[in-house]
């Protein structure tokens, strides 16, 4: 076994050398003669001669498929070097014109090698194993590059100096050789390839010294030829895209030195994806990358650093889904699978590679780079460019270094950092730990399977029951939940904790046209330290918190809809992405899959966007110009459209009459709030307060519109329009001006955050381009106290974060409310809860009365996921009617209204949490304590001071066998249509439970009694109840329910059947939203024209 | 650039100034419903869907007999349905189904459903357009007041007496499926009391508790009292016995308010040598009150009114004798009016010895409301009771009133009352033995606009006196 040593090896001096040969004449079998005209050896002199029996053969690989004009060029300056032993073979891989006429004319002497199909740069390359003999070295040549005369001769030179086994020049663009390329790649422990200079750097030969590298880029490599055969030569699995990260790892695992060597340089055209026709750079890397750690890792070091590399991947495909790219996500993800697949290759190679092994893996590790070149990246916001991989990585690794000398980027980053450690410590405390649930943060007591049992199976068990569909929520609540098997604890931790980085994530790209590094670092603090978010967590408003996450990328998506400076840069007209309709489409369908997620949460948004961009053109107005809102406008129309066509049927129920205005907005969380002008400035909802810093973040926001010149201060108008526009619909809405219940006060705060981070962006932006054509004054002296506001404003947040769970409350109502599943209340039949109070910290949705309050049900116990979102109106409206008519007095038997709708508990909250929590109260409007106070037939329980509960005396199980006190006369009241006249005057308490065996939410067993078995369910003739094997009769119980006539008492089922018309709507939806998915997918690909 | 700069911020600010001047609006919720708005017993519309009544007052005869009836009045088209619940102390409650026919009326005594000395009722009704009063019975007398539409958590009584030929006894009685827990504080003519064995004081479930004032609070001439719960909601009546030791004597029967007012109304008056008339004003509130006393007499006179000030949480009588509120021997209304705002409770007493023809005492709450519909019960009765009906008109419109009974299951207007004119602020008083039969019927005073209705139900011959006023139905 040959081995290749390190040069701190003291045994190098027995590095084998070559005898050398030349190779001119003779050629292996099937290598073609050379074309005619092609010299021979004949041509040289005796000089000549005699250095080239002293110089070791080399020869030349040039791989070419359809190359272009240059590869002339190419061989040309392999036709020039003054190396005087260099042999050129040429492996063409089934080019569609063959290359020959042309290689003969600028290189008669070449040798060429035609392969009928194209196996990829590694497979070609490897043909000169089975056609080359007794080379000293291999030059592995891309038909792209421009070799300096001198190139081949320095990198051998150096070969034999440094005793390298892999020697590779110094790349440099084609025509323009002072700016840099390459000069040799670093890598750390995942494979991931870190360029050591700066992409597009001066050559100043400031990098000229031969160094170790731990990769020499596939351009142009030197390899020594009995290294190349005890390494079986390149892989040939790996087509396009790593080879030379495996290579040259393989050659550190069998001992080589792998040296860069600038004095030899290589112009570098980097054409292989135009050729190639598709943009899989990124998925061939992650695929290679991943082959090649597991090929050349030991045992012990992949069990360390596999995990970390899934890590990684998990990450960055997560970063991928929340930043819209899912392709991106599928790709990283898919190298695994990728690879899994190719196991059985993959130990093959390890074998291999076993037997050539030098170096142990930690000496190898200490020439890797430390830490994680990719996570570096990820943290920089660089990593989902796409098709820009490799040049990201340049640029990350240019922004790392450079940001420790600029001062802007140095801001940059000390932005990030100060508000990523703000946000980690402040939520460090809930993070892991179970979110309590309550207001609008409901617990996911649902595990995945079941979700999307309702939402497929056609019966919602919200409220008193419905046919009407489930809100998509339920299935990607569901799918979601299953992706992570089933963990709803951790999901609900990345839905709800995940907005705030979601946002602020958000809010640096939607900066990032501004070219502004510390324009960027404003924005993002100023939306950092926007109090609102941190509210929406302390008053339970997930709504608000979506709405935080959301509202920088759809503000981004509305900006660069318009195509005006400086967001005419999106790709979406402009940078010759996809032509034609899916131009046109793209963002349409972009903004509307993002709204159609969002508007699965918080359904209000398909409504609130359009009134955004309306803001947007009035803006416009209001500085004269800006036609390109009128665009973002139908941008924004268009894409609420394709949110709602995404939901469908469920979207359905927003139409008037199905539930309307209020099943998007909600119960009005709003109402009641009365959040002056003073707040609303500085974004303040509730219960944190920035105080008089408070006030830095509108005036930060406000520089521009003073300093501001041409598109600076247009936008910074626009945004201000935005903000107030959402200021305006909060004040208003919560002086119930608007008529109509409105969301959380966060919702619609959220957006004017976003526009006002924004604004302060655009100020800095101003303050750098605009201030200086000003002469000194307020101007001036406003700026600087903006900045040094900015930089004030974090300390109250920061101080806030000391706590470590931004004010949630540490306990909810479960404990609170746990005796309501105690086996003996549980015992007694399935049962509802009514919740009655303020919307704003009721924690179910519901209804709102005329007067501000909100009643919602929820099934024995307090609320879960599913109970977040409406029921549509139908039955459910009795609880209503029964609460007027106790309000105003018509009766003292609220108790015998409710019982048969399965009404145990009646809850009046006046806190969202227990009252030992800080949740502020909100008291019910008055007169609805004094009304429950005075029903005859509710009794009163002493649990928590923020609570009021009352039991229900006169309540029936949902499923129960229906029997009455007295001899009333139960079969009558049964068949009354009208609910509450039938059983006002009716006791119906002695009714006992039946069904209690409940295999899901729409299918029970047990034994029933011969007589009326009552199902509290709305009516529906899909309800089927079976006794001893016969189907029962059902009627419409009291005008609203089900009860059933049975004749045979026994072992029953009840069940509800499932419409074939659910089936297809679910089938129907899945097929849009994949559709919907693969469009945006395929849009934001870049077309062939635009790759090249 | 200018030019585009100014007109922006312009618009901005003055929209951000617009929304920061107009920001007056109150947010404050509109109340839900009527339930909360109880000052004083008052009968359902009769589309309600169910009407509920609260009496909760026995006279406790002895062991075996309470005393009390039960006055139901229909005043609907529709005959009613439903049931009266009987909640003897220290038993089980009594259900019993009751009917009771369009325009008809029914009594229902509490000693044939069973057997305790005290008990109250519930009575629920599955329709409104019902009234209910009760009555106790006792050696010294007879007396009717309303029963309490509705519970609170709140009462409060202007007046009563524990002299030492007083016996007052407070009824707390407690309808619910829950217990109450109640504080019971007086205001007396010697200062605040609140008795310790009387806070905290538990009213179970479905039960009545009597309390008797002279064992807490002895010995005074006058007790206001206020009834609050911790927990739970009540209906407390007053049941006020003299044994004539001293002159006075007789029954009265006393449902306390639920809440102060600031004007409080009493359509009848008079005083006389014998027959005293006092105004008992209580203030409940942490702030002193200014009260007037107005009267209007039928004559047209209209005396100067009277002012005084009540301290807070204290009580004041004001004697029309001594005021000289209102002439002597002429009949009146008078008002008690607030005039700083301040909640007060106002009862009127009448206490009468020879040589007045009016002999016994009575003490009731004023009307904090005005109506255009009031349900009289209990109806007349020209043989027994001497019956007179007060009208009055506080508004400053004239208005027109008939009375109506409810003969036979028919709504029938009384001819002598149909259509009577009653000025601006003045009041008609009729005497029920001139204008119907001895057969008591329920009554109903209707109107075209608001007026107060009062009734004198005291004996013909024997001695007692019993004022009250209707159930206005709103």
């Amino acid at each position: 076994m040959r081995s290749w040593r390190r040069p701190t090896d003291r045994r190098r001096g027995h590095y084998p050398r070559l005898t050398v040969a030349v190779q001119h004449q003779r050629t292996s079998v099937g290598v073609p003669e050379p074309t005619s005209g092609a010299t021979t050896g004949d041509a040289f002199d005796a000089e000549e001669l005699d250095a080239i029996a002293h110089a070791p053969p080399v020869v030349a690989v040039v791989v070419t498929h359809d190359p272009g004009p240059w590869l002339e060029e190419c061989l040309a300056s392999l036709g020039t070097q003054d190396y005087p032993n260099l042999s050129v073979l040429v492996v063409d891989t089934a080019s569609t014109e063959d290359p020959l006429p042309r290689i003969a004319a600028t290189l008669p002497d070449a040798y060429v090698r035609h392969l009928d199909a194209n196996p990829g740069f590694g497979a070609a390359a490897n043909e000169v194993l089975a056609v080359v003999e007794g080379a000293s070295f291999y030059a592995f040549c891309h038909d792209d590059i421009l070799l300096d005369p001198s190139a081949i001769r320095a990198l051998v030179e150096e070969a034999f100096r440094s005793n390298a086994g892999v020697v590779g020049p110094k790349l440099v663009e084609w025509g323009s050789p002072e700016a840099l390329l390459q000069v040799g790649l670093s890598a750390d422990k995942t494979g991931v390839l870190t360029p050591l200079v700066e992409r597009g750097e001066l050559d100043q030969e400031q990098h000229d010294r031969v160094r170790d590298v731990f990769a020499i880029p596939g351009a142009c490599t030197l390899v020594r030829t009995d290294l190349f055969a005890s390494l079986d030569g390149f892989d040939p699995a790996i087509t396009y895209l790593g080879d030379d990260l495996d290579l040259c790892w393989r050659a550190h695992v069998a001992g080589a030195r792998v040296v860069v060597v600038p004095a030899a340089r290589v112009q570098h055209r980097e054409e292989l994806q135009t050729r190639r026709g598709v943009d899989d750079r990124r998925r061939l890397f992650a695929r290679h990358r991943l082959r090649t750690m597991l090929t050349c890792y030991g045992p012990f070091h992949l069990v360390r650093v596999l995990p970390q590399a899934a890590l990684f991947t998990l990450i960055e495909a997560v970063y991928a889904l929340a930043a819209g790219r899912p392709a991106q996500s599928a790709e990283v993800l898919g190298a695994w699978t990728w690879n899994g697949r190719r196991l059985g290759e993959i130990r093959q190679r390890r074998r291999s590679l076993r037997a050539v092994r030098g170096l142990r893996d930690g000496e190898i590790r200490r020439l890797q780079g430390r830490g994680s070149a990719r996570l570096t990246s990820f943290l920089r916001g660089e990593l989902g460019r796409g098709d820009r991989v490799r040049t990201s990585l340049a640029v990350a690794g240019r922004d790392l270094a450079g940001s420790l000398q600029a001062g802007p980027r140095r801001a940059a980053i000390t932005a990030c950092v100060v508000v990523a450690v703000m946000v980690a410590i402040g939520t460090r405390e809930l993070v892991g730990e179970r979110l309590p649930a309550f207001a609008n943060l409901a617990e996911f007591d649902r595990g995945p399977l079941s979700l999307l049992s309702e939402y497929a199976r056609g019966w919602r068990s919200a409220g008193l029951g419905s046919e009407a569909p489930a809100p998509t929520a339920f299935a990607l609540l569901g799918l979601l939940g299953t992706v992570l098997l089933g963990g709803m604890g951790l999901l609900q931790q990345v839905l709800v904790l995940g907005c705030l980085p979601a946002g602020l994530v958000g809010v640096w790209r939607l900066t990032r046209f501004l070219d502004s590094p510390r324009a960027r670092a404003v924005g993002l603090v100023v939306y950092a330290v926007a109090p609102l978010s941190y509210d929406a967590l302390a008053r339970g408003r997930w709504d608000g918190l979506i709405l935080y996450a959301a509202a920088p990328w759809i503000l981004a998506r509305l900006l660069t809809a318009t195509g005006e400076a400086p967001f005419d840069r999106s790709g979406s007209g402009s940078d010759g992405r996809r032509a034609g309709i899916g131009r046109s489409l793209r963002p349409v369908l972009s903004l509307g899959l993002l709204l159609a997620v969002v508007a699965a949460f918080v359904p209000l948004v398909v409504v609130l966007v359009p009134v955004l961009a309306l803001a947007l053109v009035l803006g416009a107005v209001l500085t004269r110009g800006g036609r390109g809102t009128l665009v973002a406008l139908a941008v924004a129309g268009g894409a609420s459209m394709v949110a709602l066509v995404m939901h469908l049927p469920w979207s359905l129920t927003f139409l008037p009459g199905n539930g309307g205005w209020s099943a998007m907005a909600g119960i009005g969380a709003l109402g009641g709030s009365d959040l002056g002008v003073g707040e609303l400035l500085r974004l303040e909802t509730g219960i944190e307060s920035l105080s008089a810093l408070g006030w830095v973040v509108p005036l930060a926001g406000a520089l521009a519109l003073f300093i501001g010149r041409g598109w600076r201060l247009a936008w910074a108008v626009r945004a201000w329009t935005v903000a107030v526009t959402c200021w305006a619909l909060v004040w208003a809405g919560g002086r119930d001006l608007l008529g109509l219940p409105m969301p959380s006060a966060e919702v619609l705060v959220a957006p004017a955050a976003a526009a006002l981070a924004l604004a302060a962006a655009l100020g800095v932006v101003a303050f750098e381009r605009d201030l200086s054509g000003y002469g000194f004054g307020l101007r001036q002296v406003a700026s600087l106290i903006a900045a040094g506001g900015v930089v004030l404003a974090t300390v109250p947040v920061a101080v806030t974060a000391v706590d470590g769970d931004w004010g949630v409350p540490d306990s909810d109502f479960t404990r609170t409310l746990s005796f309501m599943e105690d086996g003996e209340v549980a015992g007694a039949g399935a049962f509802r809860v009514l919740w009655l109070g303020a919307p704003e910290v009721l924690p179910v949705a519901g209804e709102t009365m005329d007067n501000s309050l909100a009643y919602g049900l929820s099934e024995n116990g307090p609320p879960g996921i599913a109970d977040r979102w409406a029921s549509p109106p139908g039955a459910s409206d009795l609880v209503g009617e029964a609460l007027r008519l106790a309000a105003d007095g018509r009766t003292a038997r609220l108790g015998r209204l409710l019982g048969p709708l399965g009404i145990r508990y009646l809850v009046l909250a006046e806190r969202s949490a227990p009252a030992r929590s800080e949740t502020a109260v909100r008291l019910p409007p008055a007169g609805v304590a004094a009304t429950l106070a005075q029903q005859l037939d509710l009794r009163g329980i002493d649990v928590d001071p923020a609570l009021t509960i009352y039991e229900n005396d006169a309540w029936v199980p949902e499923r129960a066998a229906l029997a009455a006190s007295g001899s009333a006369d139960v079969a009558a009241a049964v068949a009354a249509t009208e609910p509450f006249d039938a059983t006002v005057g009716l006791d119906l308490s002695p009714s006992s439970p039946v069904l209690d065996g409940a295999a899901s939410a729409v299918r029970f067993r047990g034994d029933v009694p011969a007589g009326t078995v009552y199902l509290a369910e709305a009516a529906s003739s899909r309800w089927v109840l079976e006794s001893e094997g016969e189907v029962a009769e059902r009627q419409t119980a009291f005008g609203w329910a089900n009860a059933f006539t049975v004749d045979q008492p026994g072992e029953a089922t009840l069940r509800y059947r499932t419409s074939p018309l659910r089936w297809l709507a679910v089938a129907g939806q899945a097929l849009v939203w994949l559709a919907m998915v693969g469009a945006v997918v395929r849009f934001r690909r870049p077309a062939p024209a635009a790759r090249s | 650039m200018k030019g585009e700069r100014l007109p922006a911020i312009v618009v901005l600010v003055a929209v951000l100034a617009g929304m920061a001047l107009l920001d007056v609006a109150d947010p404050t919720p509109a109340p839900f419903g009527a339930a909360g708005a109880f000052a004083m017993p008052t009968a359902d519309d009769p589309s309600s869907l169910s009407s509920t009544w609260f009496c909760a007052a026995s006279a406790n005869v002895d062991e075996g007999a309470s005393g009390l009836e039960v006055l139901v009045a229909n005043y609907g088209d529709e005959p009613r349905s439903g049931t009266v619940t009987w909640m003897p102390e220290g038993s089980e409650p009594v259900l019993r189904p009751i009917e009771i026919p369009a325009h008809d009326g029914l009594v229902l005594d509490a000693d044939e459903a069973v057997e305790a000395g005290a008990v109250s009722a519930v009575v629920e009704l599955d329709g409104g357009g019902v009234a209910v009063e009760h009555a106790v019975t006792a050696g010294s007398g007879r007396s009717v007041a309303p029963c309490a539409s509705s519970a609170s958590d709140r009462w409060y009584l202007a007046n009563g007496s524990t002299a030492r030929d007083a016996d007052q006894v407070l009824v707390l009685f407690n309808p619910f499926p829950a217990d109450a827990v109640v504080d019971v504080a007086f205001a007396t003519d010697q200062g605040r009391d609140q008795p310790e064995a009387l806070q905290g004081l538990p009213v179970p479930a479905g039960s009545t508790t009597r309390i008797s004032v002279g064992e807490f609070v002895r010995r005074r001439e006058v007790t206001a009292t206020t009834v609050s719960t911790r927990t739970g909601r009540l209906v407390v009546d007053r049941l006020q016995r003299f044994d004539g030791s001293v002159g006075r004597s007789g029954l009265s029967l006393a449902l306390a308010a639920p809440a102060p007012a600031e004007v409080w109304t009493f359509p009848a008056g008079r005083h006389e040598e014998g027959l005293v008339e006092r105004w008992h004003v209580y203030n409940p509130s942490d702030r002193d009150a200014v009260v007037t006393v107005e009267a209007l007499t039928d004559s047209g006179e209209i005396p100067i009114p009277v002012e005084r000030t009540v301290s807070a949480r204290g009580q004041l009588v004001i004697d029309a004798t001594e005021a000289a509120v209102v002439p002597a021997e002429t009949a009146h209304s008078s008002i008690v009016r607030s005039v700083d705002g301040v909640g007060l409770v106002v009862e009127r007493e009448l206490s009468g010895v020879a040589p007045s023809s009016r002999r016994g005492w009575s003490s009731m709450l004023g009307s904090p409301l005005a109506a255009e519909r009031w349900l009289l019960a209990a109806g007349a009765g020209a043989g027994q009771v001497d019956e007179r009906l007060v009208v009055y008109n506080p508004g400053p419109e004239p208005v027109r009133f008939s009375v109506v009974a409810q003969l036979d299951g028919r709504s029938v207007v009384v001819d002598e009352l149909s259509d009577v004119e009653l000025g601006p602020a003045s009041r008609r008083e009729v005497t029920m033995a001139e204008v119907l039969d001895d057969s008591p019927v329920p009554l109903s005073v209707e109107a075209d606009g608001p007026v107060v209705v009062e009734r004198d139900l005291s004996p013909a011959a024997d001695p007692g006196i019993t004022t009250l006023l209707g159930i206005p139905l709103p």
